[in-house]
């Protein structure tokens, strides 16, 4: 350590960090900036600089008066929308996963391996092949169109990933204490409540992230299964950005682009690390 | 523990709504991939017609070859320079949350933000052409996105940038896993720092390379949004991957039964990576749980 | 405080059998251990008592009550675990009320019995804390009174003592010693250790492939086992093993030639293969002795010495009181004390008395 050789590849090495950590900040920092340009500045200026005017008024726009579809209603419907559709998808899923989780590992019974894997492979399924028949099904439910039919989508498939993360934590919860549980006379409801759920705060924040982060992201569904009414946010941003009609206002699509990022963004940043062992509990199986 | 009633009465609607809402469906619609159906389903058997139309049109073809080039860039350039990362961030460098932090942001994010950043970012109108060249660069050319040949690169660069992070996490995590006795072992007889690398602690990230690529080999199959934000499959038919495809044929083009023979085959391609991948897995977890 | 009676407790595991046959009966205020190496099935034994496993066949009675098919809870038995199970969530005092509010002991009840566990094992300081603030010695304290809160017929401990480090284990030991003795609870104790089951069982069940090999009190469990298993395992250092040759009902004779009187006459018929057993203990150092052989190795301990000498292409172990002064490689020669020398079966392992 400390020799000149090694100082020179420690310049480098952080030479290197710092180049692509800018990469990596540059597409957010461009809509950053320029969601708070005018338009002129966009089209006749760097994308890159810093607003020679700062203005609000992209944000604004984006926000309020901004054309989603056929009307200048702006993105906060659609915010709301989505957010309408991610409570009760995340808080629903995340639920039935703790108790599915509960369930699987607790309590001996036929067929457990058979269910749970069932429930891992469906993690994985392309959702363009439920696509159709679940189209159907929520015609068919009147659901159709509806925040409620997204809801009951995104809990469907959503099950697979919560009771995963569930049972993964579970199946390492000490054994014992689960029988000591019993012994002491803790029944089915008692072992989990009292038990069980108040020591799996890391395991319920893990996955409520996870469920946020994805639901919040969500596109296909959306497009699939909403209509002008009902979008989702990501839905409404991409009407915004790709309708081809009228002058394109880059710094109108910035704004909007930096408000259906915001919420997940903050989850990020107060929470990193627990997103971060979602992303390995999603991609370590078993 | 002695299994009463309960916990089946409990876990009995989750199994339903999976058994129907994932399973039925898988079996409906590829069922419908043998029928006729065209705006709405209908149950007529057809054969296999289906899929000889399908192999026989041309932006199914596109589709198809589009998704070897985009799996084959994805997967390798995330890999590649997710493990360079991972080695950087590994050399018990400064700060080293927030360069985390920082490589792993885009996964928080959706596709479509940031296929909306990328979008203008690659315009030549305003982007990276248009500003590199206000800064002095006047020969500067980057027009790829509105290329039909290059379109293509354009969705691979905005989903490295998305996903590398995940795999650098991933890499990091086995890199860390490596027993430091081992390491100090290696030390001791003389390894240097490369040697070290290359010869003790690459070979041991085996399961992270598996798991790495099923997960991104699975996104590259799935890949929809993206391309949808950033160039709606254009330009042209252009950036169409499969995906797009199946959107296309079945909602827009009320061809139902061929929609449904392509996203058949879009769950056959991720069966063949993930199936293996679990079963391994799981006999694993069943051998030491 | 009751008598617990096992009929023929039997536990399989598809075709492995964990437990056969298994059938004992603990007296009122007793302290069984029950001993085995890992696999032996002394922790299923366990279980099945405290309701958290069925037996396959067989049944349990607690003070004459069949409990063989009751649940857990609904047994009056508490048991300490090797983790200590104490609920991370709870404070101590929240973790002993626990069985105690599952049972629906009113609280003011509750509050007054944690304070009573507490002062019988001086936690009372400890009683806010969550388990994550205390040393391994005071969660195993908190376990125990959990247990104790209860105030259950049965108490049972699965090797309580195994996390904790030797010097706190040696004073745990006493602890339980004396809160038996103070409270006369009928216990049931599952140990690997030895030296546990000596110091703390009245009766000890030497357990091996799910069948108790002996069923005695420490002393005779010593002194006069059953089978080579039970003598290898209680006892350090380890028995001595010979090979040997009957000569005739009172007298065997070694590999080497040498001939021993055994002192009284035994089950044997000249020119019976033979395995001899004689603790380290009962050789000592002697110039009558009629083995002889060469010092390998001494091993001081400071209260005594373990030396270890090579006679005749056998070696053997002696336990010798104070300081000794052999080195490697002396001469030795070594008497047994009379009516010490236990004789087996080498194919069967049984004792032949």
């Amino acid at each position: 350590m400390g020799s000149g050789a090694d100082k020179v590849s420690r310049v480098a090495l952080y030479g290197i960090l710092i180049f692509l950590g800018l990469l990596f900040v540059l597409p957010i920092y461009v809509m950053g900036v320029n969601s708070l340009k005018p338009l002129d500045e966009i089209r006749g200026g760097n994308l890159m600089a810093l607003p020679m005017e700062w203005t609000l008024e992209p944000w604004a726009t984006a926000w309020s008066t901004a054309q989603i579809g056929v009307q200048p209603t702006g993105l906060k419907p659609y915010f709301l929308n989505s957010f309408l559709l991610v409570v009760p998808a995340v808080l629903i899923s995340t639920a039935i996963g703790a108790i599915n989780g509960y369930i699987l590992t607790q309590f001996k019974m036929r067929g457990a391996n058979i269910v749970f894997a069932m429930l891992l492979f469906s993690v994985f399924i392309p959702f363009q092949i439920v696509l159709i028949p679940m189209a159907r099904t929520l015609g068919m439910l009147g659901l159709a169109g509806t925040v409620s039919g997204l809801v009951f989508v995104n809990v469907v498939y959503g099950i697979g990933f919560t009771t995963l993360f569930f049972r993964n934590y579970y199946a390492a919860f000490p054994g014992e204490l689960v029988r000591s549980a019993r012994m002491d006379g803790a029944g089915f409801f008692r072992l989990f409540w009292r038990i069980l759920l108040p020591n799996s705060a890391p395991i319920v924040v893990v996955t409520i992230i996870w469920q946020f982060t994805n639901i919040w992201n969500e596109f296909l569904f959306g497009a699939s299964f909403s209509d002008y009414k009902s979008f989702p946010l990501t839905v409404a941003l991409n009407n915004l950005v790709n309708s081809s009609t009228g002058v394109k206002e880059y710094n109108v699509h910035f704004a909007g682009a930096f408000i259906a990022a915001i919420p997940t963004l903050v989850v990020y940043v107060l929470s990193g690390k627990y997103f971060v062992r979602g992303l390995m509990a999603g991609s370590v199986k078993g | 523990m002695r299994t009463g009633i309960l916990p089946k009465l409990l876990l009995a609607p989750s199994v339903l709504l999976v058994v129907a809402c994932v399973y039925g469906y898988i079996a409906f619609t590829i069922y419908l991939s043998f029928t006729t159906s065209t705006l709405m389903p209908n149950l007529e058997w057809l054969g296999t017609d289906n899929y000889t139309r399908l192999f026989d049109l041309e932006n199914w073809k596109v589709s198809l070859r589009n998704l070897w080039v985009f799996a084959g860039l994805f997967i390798g350039g995330s890999m590649a320079l997710g493990l360079i990362l991972a080695v950087m961030v590994d050399q018990r460098i400064r700060a080293e949350g927030a360069f985390r932090s920082i490589f792993l942001y885009p996964m928080a994010l959706s596709f479509i933000v940031t296929g909306t950043a990328w979008k203008w970012l690659m315009d030549p109108g305003i982007g990276l052409e248009h500003s590199l060249r206000e800064m002095g660069w006047e020969s500067f050319t980057f027009g790829w996105v509105k290329s039909g040949e290059m379109a293509i690169y354009c969705v691979v660069i905005a989903a490295v940038w998305q996903t590398v992070g995940f795999v650098m996490a991933l890499f990091l995590a086995g890199l860390r896993g490596v027993d430091a006795e081992v390491v100090s072992a290696a030390r001791v007889d003389g390894a240097n720092t490369w040697q070290i690398y290359w010869r003790v602690i690459f070979p041991q990230l085996g399961p992270a390379v598996v798991s790495a690529f099923v997960i991104l080999a699975h996104m590259a199959i799935k890949s929809y949004d993206l391309v949808i934000a950033l160039t709606n499959g254009g330009p042209g038919r252009s950036t169409w991957l499969p995906s797009v495809f199946m959107y296309q044929y079945t909602f827009t083009r009320n061809e139902m039964a061929v929609g449904a023979a392509s996203a058949t085959l879009m769950l056959a391609g991720i069966a063949i990576v993930v199936l293996p991948y679990l079963v391994s897995e799981y006999r694993n977890v069943a051998r030491h749980g | 405080m009751a008598t617990l009676e096992l009929r023929n407790v039997s536990k399989s595991f598809g075709a492995t059998k964990v437990l056969q046959e298994i059938s004992l009966t603990l007296a009122d205020g007793e302290f069984l251990v029950l001993v085995g190496p890992s696999g032996c099935g002394k922790s299923t034994l366990m279980n099945i008592v405290a309701g958290l496993e069925e037996p396959t066949n067989g049944s349990l009675a607690l003070e004459g009550k069949d409990i063989t098919r009751l649940a857990p809870a609904q047994r009056n038995i508490a048991m300490v675990f090797q983790s200590y199970a104490l609920y991370p969530n709870m404070t101590v005092s929240e973790n002993i009320a626990f069985p105690l509010e599952m049972r629906k002991v009113a609280k003011g009840e509750r509050d007054k019995r944690v304070a009573e566990v507490a002062a019988l094992l001086q936690i009372e300081h400890l009683l806010g804390r969550k388990p994550k603030q205390l040393s391994g010695g005071q969660r195993q304290r908190v376990a125990i009174g959990r247990a104790l809160a209860r105030e259950p017929q049965l108490f049972l401990f699965d090797e309580p003592l195994s996390n904790l480090d030797a010097k706190l284990r040696v004073d745990m030991r006493a602890e339980i010693k004396r809160l038996h003795q103070r409270t006369g609870v009928t216990t049931i104790y599952v140990t690997h250790d030895q030296v546990e089951a000596m110091t703390l069982g009245s009766r000890i069940a030497v357990l091996k492939g799910g069948v108790i090999q002996q069923l005695a009190t420490p002393l005779d469990l010593y002194t006069d086992p059953a089978n080579l298993f039970v003598a290898e395992f209680i006892g350090s250092p380890s028995i001595n093993q010979l090979e040997a040759t009957a000569v005739s009902a009172d007298r065997v004779r070694l590999a080497s030639g040498t001939e021993l009187p055994l002192g009284r006459p035994h089950a044997i018929e000249a020119g019976r293969k033979l395995v001899l057993g004689v603790r380290p203990e009962h050789l000592r150092e002697d110039a009558a002795g009629s083995l002889s052989g060469r010092v390998t190795i001494v091993e001081p301990t400071g209260a005594e010495a373990y030396v270890k000498a090579d006679i005749g292409g056998a070696e053997v172990c002696l336990r010798i009181p104070g300081r000794v002064a052999m080195k490697p490689d002396d001469p030795i020669r070594i008497a047994h004390s009379p009516g010490s020398l236990l004789l087996f079966d080498p194919e069967s392992g049984m004792r032949i008395r």
